[in-house]
């Protein structure tokens, strides 16, 4: 092994370590509130409210909210055909690029089945290890700035942000517009910007807040989590893996969603 | 035997309100979600997947006609909360289900709750233990 190698590899093992070592990891406890640490292993305070099945938990497809949609982003939301809230369509009919198995990208990460989630930070990063789709976001802490024009990815770019000892901030840009905000087939345009709060009230709870800001689709910022209860998990949690499989998707629309239509059109 | 096996076709059709907890990686859109079906049926095989699990199954009609079915609850993390699992069902048991079916009078449905030796077990009508919640 090349010396070069040698520390590369000291440093990735570091970096899992640090949880371990460093992190909170007495769930349950009450124990010291950690400073500038949200390392750890947590999940929605009650399981249903990271699901999110009809869209945004603080702006559920249901008749009753509605983001404030520009003339544009209506006519984007209008081609969106989703099998959740208030526009739903029979799943063998629907257009959801992320139920075909596409990354569900960023920030719909937080905005359908958000479940367990490890966080693991170290002194220039902050990952986040998600359930559904085994993915993981790296936001830098290291002061950079968020990239300017640079080119869309499914999950953005990240930097945070220590706004004091306890809240956390990460702005994110750079998305991909062909992924879906949620399960209700909000759009949103590339030049979207994200904020995420990460408060932490105590050892064992913090608070996820996010808002969107997305000028060509939305006619101003709105809330699509407002201080979403999470908890910290024992630190031997395993993180489960939730997959999107092209096959098993295939086999669930033969068997069921295809025999669903409406009569005469199958 | 074999007819015991395959039971009686219980039509048991009532209009209720829908569940109210219904949570699904999919909507209900294929669902008359006002109705619910109790079908007496034999298992002939159990797909643990995503999106989401399936129950195939033979129910007799009222006429003595062996109905092929299919049903959906959630996906296998939800339904390993809920008590399920990969190895719950063989071809050949004999189950109780409660379903909400189609709309288009296709035999597959969603279930509400399965009967199966004697134990009941909640489908997609009901929601997750949330007894940690508050720890």
């Amino acid at each position: 092994m090349s010396e070069r190698s040698a520390v590369l590899a000291v440093a990735i093992i570091t970096v899992w370590a640090l949880p371990f070592v460093a992190g909170p990891q007495s769930a349950g406890g009450a124990g010291a509130l950690p400073r500038r640490d949200l390392s750890g292993v947590w999940q929605p305070a009650n399981p249903l409210d990271g699901i999110q099945p009809n869209g945004a938990r603080n702006m559920p497809a249901d008749g009753k909210h509605e983001p404030p949609y520009t003339a544009f982003g209506l006519e984007l939301f209008k081609r969106n055909r989703p099998s959740n809230g208030t526009t739903e369509v029979n799943p063998a009919e629907e257009n959801d690029p992320a139920h075909a198995c596409d990354p569900q990208g960023f920030p719909r990460e937080n905005l359908f089945e958000l479940r367990t989630t490890q966080i693991v930070q170290s002194p220039i990063q902050t990952i986040m290890l998600y359930t559904y789709g085994r993915i993981f976001r790296i936001v830098w802490t290291d002061g950079r700035e968020l990239p300017k024009d640079s080119d869309p990815r499914w999950f953005g770019y990240s930097v945070g942000k220590w706004r004091d000892d306890y809240t956390f901030v990460v702005e994110t840009n750079g998305t991909d517009a062909r992924t879906w905000l949620d399960n209700a087939g909000r759009p949103h345009s590339e030049d979207m910007s994200v904020e995420e709060v990460y408060h932490r009230i105590n050892h064992d709870r913090m608070e996820l807040s996010m808002t969107i800001d997305d000028p060509k689709v939305y006619s101003r910022p709105w809330l699509a989590l407002d201080k979403l209860p999470m908890k910290l998990m024992p630190a031997n949690t395993d993180v489960p893996e939730m997959m999107c499989s092209p096959s098993e998707l295939a086999e669930y629309n033969r068997r069921h969603a295809s025999k669903g239509g409406t009569p005469g059109k199958q | 035997m074999k007819d015991k096996l395959y039971g009686t076709f219980l039509i048991a059709l009532a209009l209720v309100a829908a569940p109210a907890g219904l949570f699904a990686h999919h909507g209900a859109a294929l669902y008359d979600t006002t109705k619910r079906i109790t079908v007496q049926a034999v298992v002939t095989d159990w797909l643990w997947a995503n999106p989401h699990c399936l129950l195939e199954f033979d129910v007799k009609d009222d006429k003595g006609n062996t109905v092929h079915w299919n049903a959906e609850v959630s996906n296998p993390q939800d339904m390993t909360n809920q008590g399920w699992s990969r190895k719950m069902f063989k071809p050949g048991d004999e189950v109780t289900l409660t379903l909400v079916p189609a709309k288009n009078g296709q035999p597959i449905g969603r279930i509400v709750e399965v009967i199966l030796n004697g134990k009941k077990y909640a489908g997609m009508g009901a929601r997750p233990p949330v007894a940690e919640e508050n720890k």
